[in-house]
Formats: C-alpha cells, sequence, structure tokens
C-alpha cells in the first residue's frame, strides 16, 4: 500500500460519511406486472373462475363470459330477467358451472348448456353472494338479505338468523378442509355444516377473537388447515381450524377488504379503493394501484386474474415482477448475503434489500460507471468494479473505502466482471485479468494476460465455479480457464467471442457467443444447444443457471428459459410484463432462493421461473 | 306434536295477552287438497278445516288442519286406511307448519305478491324443515293464499305396503288455498 492509498482512504471516509447519510427508500414488495385484457361489449367485470378446462368464466355486471385465451363468448339467461348482473360463479366436482345473479336467479352450465336452476322451493329475491360445495357434493350459497340457502336430497334448505347464522347478508362463502362452509356477515362468521342431516351453525365473531366482525372475505389456506378472513376494517387474519386461534396482523391501513387470494407464503388482498394489498411475513405492503378489486383468481398456468369492475380484466404472471419505483438504468448486479441485491445505476451504488423491501443508497455520484460488483462475504467486504476508474474495495461495517487502479498494480482500470471464492478473488478486466489472494500476507495482484496463456486480454465476464476453476470469456478467442494454477483454453471455442459464462448445479459450463449460439462443456464433451444454432440473429447478453439447473439466457429483448430435462422452451417477454433487458452484458445475477435478477434500462426484473410443466401464456381451448 | 300444538296456540293467545293491535290475519276459509298419483291409481282428498293464522308485524304464520278431517279418496276403506294405517291420525290428528315469510310483505299494498314461507312442516308427528313457494294477493280486507308443493312420504316416516305400492305415490302433491282476514279483537 503506499501514500496514494492512505489518501484515498481518507477521502473515501469523508466521502462515505458524507454519502451514508444513506437515503433509505422504503419501496413494495417485488411488483408484478399486469397485462390487460379487454372485456367484449364494454362489460364491467365483477368476478372471475377458471373451470376445470381451463376457460376462464367472468361474471360482469352486464352478463356472463367466457374467455378461452382469445375469444369471449357470451351466456345469456333465458328468462329475460331484470338483471344479468352476475355475483356469484362456482364449479362443482362434477365440473357443473354455477351462476348466481343479482336478482337471486341461479344458472347452471353443463356442457356448455345454460339451464336455470329451479328447485321447488323456489330461489332467493336477493343477490347470489357465493357458492360452496360440502364434503357430500351437497350445494350451498350465501345471498344478501336471506342468509344461506343448501340443497339436500333435492329440497332447498335455509339458514338464517333463526338457526344461529349470525346475520342474512352474507358477503362471502367459502368451505374449510372439513368441508363445513364458512359465511362471513356483518355480525362475524357463521360455519354451517349438516350433522347428520341436521343443519348446524357455529360462530366466530369479535367475542371469540375475531379483529372486525364484518367479514367480506375468507378464503382456505393454501399450506395449513387454516381459513384467511378478510375484513372490513381489520385487514386479514389468519384463523388456525384446529387451534381454534386467530393470528391478526397489524398496520392495516387500506380500509374495505374486498376479496383475498392466498398464495403460499403471502395472502394478496384486493381493496375498496386502495388497490392490492400483499400480505408477506407479516407485513401488509401495496403490490399495484387499481381502483376497486372485486376479485382476485389464480389460473393453471399460476397467473393472477384481477376483476376491478372495469372493462379490463388484468393479469399478472406471477414469475415475473420487477422492484417498484426503480426506473435507472441499472448497469450491474450482484447477490449479496442477507437478501442484499446490490446494483449499480449511473447515478451511484444502491443496494434493495428483498426482506425488509428497502432500497438504500450506498454511494451516490457520478463521477464513474460501475460494472462490477462482488460480495466477499467472509470478510464483509464489497468490492466493486468501474469503467476505468479501478475497483474500490469497501468495508461494509464501517463503510470505508479503499481503490485500486494499475497503478496499485491492478492489470487494467476497466474492470467488466469479478467473481470469487473464500480464498481468491478474480478481476476480469480490458486489459487481462488480476488474481488477489486472501489468506496470504501478499495483498498484492497478480496479473495474467494474453502473453500468459490467456486466449484474450477482453475479458466479458469472470466465473469461479464449484470445483474452484475460474472461467474467463474473452473477446474473440473463446474460453479460457486457470486450473491447477495455470491457464488453460479450450480449442473447440479458441475463435469465438464468449459473452457470458455460467455453470449449473450439476457442474456443467454453459456459454453464449456473439453469434448467438449456446454451448455446453462438461467433462471434455462439447455440446451445441441446437434451439439456438439458427439463432445467428439473436445475440444473448447474458445467460445464468438457476438451482434447478434451468438455463436463463438473456436477451435484448426478452428472456428465454431452458429446460435441458426436456429441452423445453419458454419465453418471457414484454406481453408478459418483463421489462426489455437491454444488450448491457451480463447485467444479472441468480440470489439465494433460485430467483433471477435482470437489470434493464428501465429498472429490474424479478424472475421466478416455473416449472417446465407450467405454461406461461395463456393458451386458446376449444369447448367440446 | 304437542310442542307443535302448543306453539301455534300461543301465536294467538300471546297477543291477546298482551292486549296489543295485532296485525293478524285469521284464515276464513282454507282448503287442503292432495293427490297420490301412483301408476295404478290417483287419489284425492281434500279438507276444508284448514286454519291458521299470519302475523304481519313478525312475518310469521301459523297453520294447522285436521288429518282426520280430509274427504275424497276412492273409497271408504282408503280412507280408513289413510287415517288407521298410515298417517295414524289418532297418534298424530294434526297435520302443522309453522313459521316465517322469507321475503319482507308490505302488506298494506294491495296486490299479488310471490312468497317463500320457510318453517317447521310436520305430518305423522315427523316434523321436517320446508321452503313452500305460495302466492300472495292482498286485497283491502283480505287476504288470499295459494300454494303447490310435494310432501316425500319416506321425509315423515309413511310407510307403505309393498302390495300397494303402486297405488300409492311416494310423493304425494299438496295444493291449499286461504282466505285470510283480520283477526276480530
Amino acid at each position: 500500500m503506499n501514500g496514494d492509498s492512505h489518501v484515498n482512504i481518507r477521502v473515501t471516509i469523508i466521502l462515505f460519511l458524507t454519502l451514508s447519510l444513506v437515503t433509505v427508500l422504503k419501496t413494495e414488495a417485488q411488483s408484478p406486472q399486469f397485462k390487460e385484457y379487454l372485456l367484449q361489449e364494454d362489460g364491467r367485470a365483477k368476478l372471475m373462475i377458471e373451470d376445470l378446462s381451463g376457460f376462464l368464466w367472468v361474471g360482469t355486471f352486464e352478463g356472463l363470459y367466457s374467455f378461452d385465451g382469445v375469444e369471449w363468448e357470451p351466456y345469456s339467461r333465458q328468462d329475460s330477467g331484470k338483471t344479468e348482473e352476475v355475483t356469484a360463479l362456482f364449479q362443482a366436482k362434477d365440473s357443473t358451472i354455477w351462476v348466481g345473479y343479482a336478482d337471486g336467479k341461479i344458472y347452471q352450465i353443463d356442457n356448455n348448456k345454460m339451464s336455470p336452476f329451479s328447485p321447488e322451493e323456489g330461489l332467493p329475491v336477493v343477490p347470489i353472494t357465493g357458492f360452496q360445495e360440502d364434503n357430500s357434493g351437497n350445494l350451498w350459497f350465501g345471498t344478501y338479505g336471506e342468509g344461506v340457502y343448501y340443497f339436500w336430497n333435492d329440497r332447498l334448505y335455509n339458514v338464517d338468523t333463526d338457526d344461529g347464522l349470525p346475520a342474512v347478508d352474507i358477503y362471502a362463502v367459502s368451505r374449510d378442509h372439513l368441508g363445513r362452509i364458512w359465511v362471513g356477515t356483518d355480525r362475524g362468521i357463521g360455519i354451517c355444516y349438516l350433522d347428520k342431516g341436521t343443519k348446524k351453525v357455529e360462530i366466530l365473531d369479535t367475542e371469540r377473537g375475531l379483529p372486525d366482525n364484518i367479514v367480506r372475505a375468507i378464503q382456505p389456506a393454501k399450506e395449513t388447515q387454516g381459513m384467511w378472513i378478510g375484513m372490513y376494517d381489520g385487514g386479514v387474519s389468519y384463523y388456525d381450524v384446529e387451534k381454534g386461534r386467530f393470528t391478526t396482523y397489524a398496520g392495516w391501513e387500506s380500509g374495505t377488504t374486498n376479496c383475498i387470494l392466498p398464495m403460499g407464503k403471502s395472502v394478496w388482498i384486493g381493496t375498496e379503493r386502495n388497490g392490492l394489498i400483499a400480505l408477506e411475513n407479516g407485513l401488509y405492503r401495496k403490490v399495484a394501484d387499481c381502483k376497486k378489486i372485486s376479485c382476485i383468481t389464480t389460473d393453471r398456468e399460476g397467473n393472477i386474474w384481477l376483476a376491478d369492475q372495469t372493462e379490463k380484466l388484468r393479469m399478472s404472471v406471477q414469475a415475473i415482477r420487477r422492484i417498484p419505483g426503480l426506473e435507472e438504468n441499472i448497469l450491474s448486479i450482484h447477490d449479496g448475503s442477507e437478501g442484499n441485491l446490490w446494483y449499480s445505476t449511473e447515478k451511484g451504488l444502491f443496494v434493495f434489500n428483498r426482506y425488509q423491501q428497502e432500497i438504500k443508497a450506498i454511494w451516490q455520484h457520478s463521477l464513474f460507471r460501475i460494472t462490477s460488483i462482488y460480495e466477499d462475504r467472509t470478510r464483509n467486504q464489497l468490492w466493486i468494479g468501474t469503467l476505468g476508474e479501478g475497483v474500490w474495495r469497501m468495508d461494509l461495517r464501517t463503510g470505508e473505502r479503499q481503490l485500486f487502479q494499475e497503478k496499485n498494480g491492478l492489470v487494467n482500470n476497466h474492470v467488466m466482471s469479478i467473481d470469487g471464492n473464500q480464498s481468491e478473488i478474480w478481476f476480469g478486466t480490458f486489459g487481462g485479468v488480476s488474481r488477489l489472494l486472501l489468506n496470504t500476507s501478499n495483498s498484492g495482484f497478480e496479473n495474467f494476460t494474453g502473453r500468459d496463456g490467456l486466449g484474450s486480454d477482453y475479458i466479458y465476464k469472470v466465473l469461479v465455479d464449484s470445483r474452484g476453476r475460474v472461467w474467463f470469456a474473452t473477446d474473440g478467442k473463446g474460453v479460457s480457464y486457470w486450473e491447477n494454477e495455470m491457464i488453460r483454453t479450450i480449442d473447440e471455442w479458441a475463435d469465438r467471442t464468449i459473452l457470458s459464462i455460467s455453470e449449473d448445479h450439476k457442474g456443467t459450463i454453459w456459454a453464449s457467443t456473439d453469434d448467438g449460439q449456446i454451448y455446453s462443456y462438461n467433462d471434455q464433451t462439447f455440446r451445441l444447444l441446437k434451439k439456438y444454432d439458427t439463432n445467428a440473429s439473436m445475440v444473448p447478453s447474458g445467460l445464468v443457471s438457476n438451482q434447478e439447473g434451468n438455463l436463463v439466457i438473456v436477451y435484448a429483448d426478452h428472456v428465454d428459459v431452458y429446460y435441458p430435462k426436456s429441452e423445453k422452451l419458454t419465453r418471457f417477454d414484454e406481453n408478459l410484463g418483463l421489462l426489455p433487458p437491454g444488450e448491457d452484458l451480463n447485467v444479472m445475477d441468480v440470489d439465494s432462493d433460485g430467483h433471477i435478477w435482470i437489470g434493464t434500462r428501465q429498472g429490474i426484473n424479478w424472475l421466478d421461473i416455473p416449472s417446465e410443466n407450467t405454461i406461461i401464456h395463456p393458451t386458446p381451448r376449444i369447448k367440446m | 306434536m304437542n310442542i307443535i300444538i302448543y306453539s301455534f296456540l300461543s301465536f294467538f293467545s300471546l297477543f291477546h295477552y298482551l292486549g296489543a293491535q295485532p296485525a293478524i290475519y285469521t284464515v276464513d276459509k282454507g282448503q287442503v287438497s292432495f293427490t297420490s298419483e301412483a301408476p295404478l291409481e290417483i287419489i284425492k282428498a281434500s279438507s276444508e278445516q284448514l286454519r291458521g293464522a299470519i302475523n304481519m308485524d313478525e312475518n310469521t304464520f301459523a297453520f294447522v288442519v285436521s288429518t282426520r278431517s280430509f274427504e275424497g279418496f276412492n273409497s271408504p276403506l282408503q280412507k280408513e286406511h289413510f287415517n288407521e294405517k298410515y298417517l295414524e291420525s289418532d297418534l298424530y290428528p294434526n297435520t302443522t307448519f309453522t313459521g316465517k315469510m322469507i321475503e319482507k310483505i308490505d302488506f298494506s299494498t294491495p296486490g299479488e305478491y310471490k312468497l317463500r314461507a320457510k318453517g317447521t312442516f310436520t305430518v305423522h308427528g315427523v316434523a321436517q324443515e320446508r321452503i313452500i313457494r305460495s302466492t300472495l294477493i292482498i286485497e283491502k280486507k283480505k287476504m288470499y293464499i295459494t300454494s303447490s308443493f310435494s310432501v316425500l312420504l319416506a321425509d315423515h316416516n309413511i310407510s307403505i305396503p309393498k302390495i300397494v305400492s303402486q297405488k300409492i305415490a311416494e310423493e304425494i302433491q299438496v295444493e291449499i288455498r286461504v282466505e285470510l282476514e283480520p283477526k276480530n279483537n
């Protein structure tokens, strides 16, 4: 370390103290993107379900429609009723679609034929608010004004306050794992069931721990045997059915809940006035602005559909999200420890913590471009590579920074890629590579260039693999790698420009070239990914493998996911809400949960790679 | 059965005891008829002794008919079997239907209304909850109710010997016509 370094340290400490009045931006959870589907005939969508065949049924103020992914098909009542307003939709186990209307009429659809439900007992004269089926296959439905009905042994029976129901205005109808029917009312929850043919009603209300008696939405939990409950102004609560215990979540400030959708570890909440809220890790976070969400549902592809009483349906591909509020040009990305995603923009260095959902400005400046980041987790240090200014080392505990440049022994000041492990860090530059050994008293750089066997001095990517080999993607000279203290080159790739390189969970090395081809290398065996053999017009700007070994290939305007097992390819593009990644190389990383983060000129994409059997694009279906 | 009759009677006596001016209409003329349409025989019978009342304030009702009051049938023996073997009229002398109207009717406005009566229908000592559709016509000083519904004999533990199963339907069609007047205090 020379005198310049001491000056640098002093300067950087001052800089850090000045700038580490760190700006903290509390952001929302990774925000889903929505694609809009315009309803036919200007209907206003209130609710929807996906049937067992994959058709979407949409209830609107103006009538019922089915949607096959392309076409809308109207289903009109045959009784010229007072209204076509659909207020409840349900598919029974026998595939019958049940449709409830605002005037109390009920229709059923079997084999695409619509017929009125006409029990001898007649039908309600108030809106039908929901259907369910108990374990014996009996149909139950709620009404707004007449309580609950069930159809048992070809007779229609009513459950109201005389039977113990808390109130007769039913907002929500659901079913627990025991097959009991849960209904939300203004006076708590009624749990209805038949015990040897006799109707029974149990009540859950504020006296029993319910935070708010006005229950607007009820849904069974996905992974447990509990129930999620959405309330008028109490947010949502979880009820453990077995233990009879409520879990409540403080901090609800989003008004009336209209609908909820349990989503594994989170719950999505559609509100009357405050858009879409997610409950994640016990905290409420705004996910999207919508006017009046009356229904949230999910389809077989895992997409989320929203009805917000407008002429559009909104569909969100769950696999794609982005960091809301972040619309900068992203120059580099690195997944760090404790949920930190380090990224740089033209304004400096930032970190997004995916657990706390916070963006922090770590180092705001516009003096140089940060082109590579690497966190040395063992030593709590961040290495920050720049274009033309060398590399900075930042102590993450103190914020102290130290600059390393050519004059300090770095091979070149244009640092395009950094990677390492517990014992060494490698810097890929436009003038060769530098290695820094971490566990020795010698703290200087070791440099390697073409003279040392490196194919080219222009390095686009450095990769330290799971076996301790170090791979270098070079410009025009293929791939070189470091093994047993020697640099070697792979002859088969010798004349190629390698733009990106990655290792999958089996140790296979994947490389992309500037002529659009993808290669794999494993145990001396090369393989050209044939699906990309003719794609020379498209040049990947990066590739990375996730935990399952699926390969994510990034292009300027889309992302392909290649599933090696099935050789299937799935494309994510703007139509699904993806921000176009742009042409900057290797602005991507995979986090510890296997999610892919891709920097773009307008922010950061978050990609949760779905299983290969998942159909991402809604596909048209044909009615038989 | 005694409880049902007690309820029925108390429906009237409570208002009398309180000395209130109850908005009660009682049956002036009431007819119940039923039809059993079996493959080998159609049986019809009716009673003019349907009694009952509607409490307009409470939206409740109570009706009763003596089982033995049914006339008609295809033969005296058939009537005897009806009372002695099937309905066991000595044990269960009355058929009742008590409950409330699901729809909120504006009884002060003449007109025709469709309503559903939810209540306990008791035949042969077996009570079943039923919802029965009816048409209500309100005139200035009269109300008329007509209704038709079905009764499954099995629902009320009325067992029919196999030998006559082709002559008696498992499901009986019932029709009701009622004329009601304001109750005199």
